[in-house]
């Protein structure tokens, strides 16, 4: 609607969530690069936190973009995507054999013999199985022991299986327990995201802009990026919702030069501040240093 | 891959096509990405090289989004050739193996350096220190050519020294109304930013300030070009007028997001250090750097040009 007004080809705020990773911002950007960089090194378990909303899904959705691209015939890439993993054991592996689209007899012995037959197949095609975990702060201990038992099915020169847990900040004292050390000792790559900085949220406004068309000074002026950003406090998923509100905002009232106080009214009709998450908790988080050996 | 990828993807594909996406530029890029996402045929030869590197592809095309911008930004910039007489002073450009120390403490700051501000998020340092002599001006310019070598990052240098301009002097007094003019508000950014003969280097003189220095970074002006620079490059370096003995500093850093102090071995004084630092919004202090201190026998050792010590 207030595309053509402001110079736009397109909807900068809603753009087609095919090329994800293309809209993504700078930390993101890094933390996605050094999981394909895991998975392509065959470094085993990964681990990956960040706050609500820091845009930890559709990382790992355009993790599995990318990794498609390695995906062959010649070089299988199978991957098991589990979105919420309040499960039991039993449950857990039914719903990696689904993923990997394999069946097996019931039963413990044969579905691991299964999981093995498929390791076995892709480590003599140098390809690689991927199980990616979203949600693990949820993971009792007893399925991520589940998991350390996957692991150790891997006893391949390369590691053959390779495991992305991602969760809430949560997930890293979970993993601290005495009683996981032998996974901690795992674990190869530890990614956080974060929330954005006011000037990494003018960045992202100004790339995304950029891509919808814009050849000029972008609508919104210095005050108005300053309230977004007190607004948003840098979360990707608010800033798109808050910006795209802004602007049509900003059209229905034809006014080219954007203020603070049409994102302020944006705002409040969106309730921006109730969909924020815990943002004291998002600092904090951002601040405490990463267990050794951890990576960006 | 995953079932469920597979069903989501062959759902937005179905989408998108009956959405028709507008934007060419997109489409161009994302072309041969999706090329082998629908067909399964474009998968690339496997070696792990090549394999890591066409992985990797999408995310330099991600990445190439925020150059795109960056040129288009500054298409019209003027380019200018830096001086090399002054050899010593612009250490970083030369291949001088006398100076091979010097040049990689300069590499160790920047690695720190960098290690802190992708961590941070950070895109702006100003360099300062306690008084005029103490070697920020040489650091700033040694330091953004470090950061130039660094593949894909786009740097921004400025001489913000409005009172002796010793940036701008050393670099050849360049044509520009620079960062005076812009503060003045007489002049837009991109036309008074210079490009550099050193790729991916950028340069912003001192300009001839009409009014007091003091006054100028007071507006609002400042705000707003470093909003402008630090959205176009990946980094801005400021070079600043020493902290103690003008105002300026203070404004200068309060819309930079990141300070660096220069300390000079046998000059600054203690208390004149801790005066500054004192200054200074310790959440914003990136290090301090020890300059100019003997050479030692040790040839490993690097602390006659200093090294940052992260005070956070």
């Amino acid at each position: 609607m207030y595309s053509a007004f402001y110079g736009l080809k397109q909807e900068p705020f809603r753009l087609t969530p095919d090329p994800r990773f293309l809209h993504l911002a700078e930390p993101h950007r890094n933390t996605l690069r050094a999981m394909v960089e895991g998975v392509a090194a065959r470094k085993g378990l990964q681990i990956s936190v960040g706050p609500i909303g820091t845009g930890k899904t559709t990382l790992l959705y355009s993790l599995q973009h990318i990794l498609a691209r390695e995906a062959s015939v010649q070089r299988p890439l199978r991957s098991a995507f589990v979105v919420n993993p309040t499960l039991t054991a039993d449950e857990l592996f039914e719903t990696l054999f689904d993923e990997l689209e394999i069946s097996s007899a019931a039963g413990k012995p044969a579905r691991l013999r299964a999981l093995h037959k498929l390791l076995l197949d892709s480590h003599r095609r140098h390809g690689a199985v991927v199980l990616i975990i979203d949600e693990a702060h949820l993971l009792t201990s007893a399925l991520i022991e589940e998991v350390r038992l996957l692991l150790n099915l891997d006893s391949y020169p390369v590691n053959v299986l390779q495991v992305i847990l991602c969760g809430q900040p949560e997930l890293l004292p979970l993993l601290m327990k005495p009683q996981l050390a032998a996974l901690k000792q795992r674990i190869a790559v530890v990614s956080k995201l974060r929330p954005l900085t006011l000037v990494e949220t003018r960045a992202y406004i100004a790339e995304r802009m950029h891509v919808a068309g814009l050849q000029g000074d972008g609508p919104f002026s210095t005050p108005a990026l300053e309230e977004i950003y007190r607004w948003t406090k840098g979360v990707p998923r608010l800033i798109n919702l808050l910006c795209d509100r802004t602007l049509d905002l900003g059209f229905s009232r034809q006014v080219r030069k954007i203020g603070a106080d049409s994102v302020t009214e944006a705002a409040a009709e969106l309730s921006v501040a109730e969909l924020l998450p815990d943002v004291a908790t998002a600092a904090a988080f951002a601040a405490t240093p990463l267990p050794s050996g951890a990576k960006i | 891959m995953s079932k469920f990828f597979n069903e989501t993807t062959n759902a937005q594909h179905t989408e998108a096509a009956a959405a028709a996406p507008a934007n060419r530029d997109i489409q161009q890029l994302v072309g041969a990405l999706k090329q082998s996402l629908e067909d399964g045929s474009g998968a690339p030869a496997h070696s792990a090289e090549t394999g890591l590197k066409d992985l990797l592809k999408p995310l330099q095309d991600s990445r190439g989004v925020a150059f795109q911008l960056a040129e288009r930004r500054l298409e019209n910039c003027r380019a200018i050739r830096l001086p090399r007489t002054e050899a010593k002073s612009l250490l970083a450009t030369q291949h001088n193996p006398a100076w091979h120390a010097a040049v990689e403490a300069y590499r160790t700051i920047r690695t720190r350096l960098v290690k802190q501000q992708t961590a941070s998020g950070t895109r702006s340092l100003v360099v300062s220190s306690a008084s005029q002599g103490e070697g920020k001006t040489l650091a700033a310019f040694n330091l953004a050519v470090c950061y130039s070598q660094i593949e894909d990052w786009p740097v921004l240098l400025v001489d913000a020294d409005l009172r002796t301009r010793g940036l701008t002097r050393l670099l050849g007094e360049a044509e520009s109304r620079g960062l005076a003019g812009i503060l003045g508000g007489d002049c837009g950014f991109p036309t008074e930013v210079l490009r550099t003969d050193i790729p991916d280097l950028y340069f912003l003189p001192a300009g001839k300030a009409s009014r007091s220095p003091t006054e100028l970074f007071s507006r609002d002006n400042w705000k707003e070009f470093m909003g402008w620079a630090s959205e176009t490059f990946r980094l801005v370096i400021v070079d600043s007028p020493p902290a103690l003995t003008v105002s300026d500093f203070e404004l200068i850093m309060a819309h930079c997001e990141s300070v660096m102090m220069i300390v000079q071995a046998r000059k600054t004084a203690r208390e004149s250090l801790t005066q500054v630092l004192a200054q200074v919004d310790p959440s914003k202090m990136a290090g301090v750097v020890f300059n100019g201190a003997e050479e030692t026998s040790n040839p490993a050792d690097h602390r006659s040009w200093g090294a940052v010590q992260p005070t956070a």
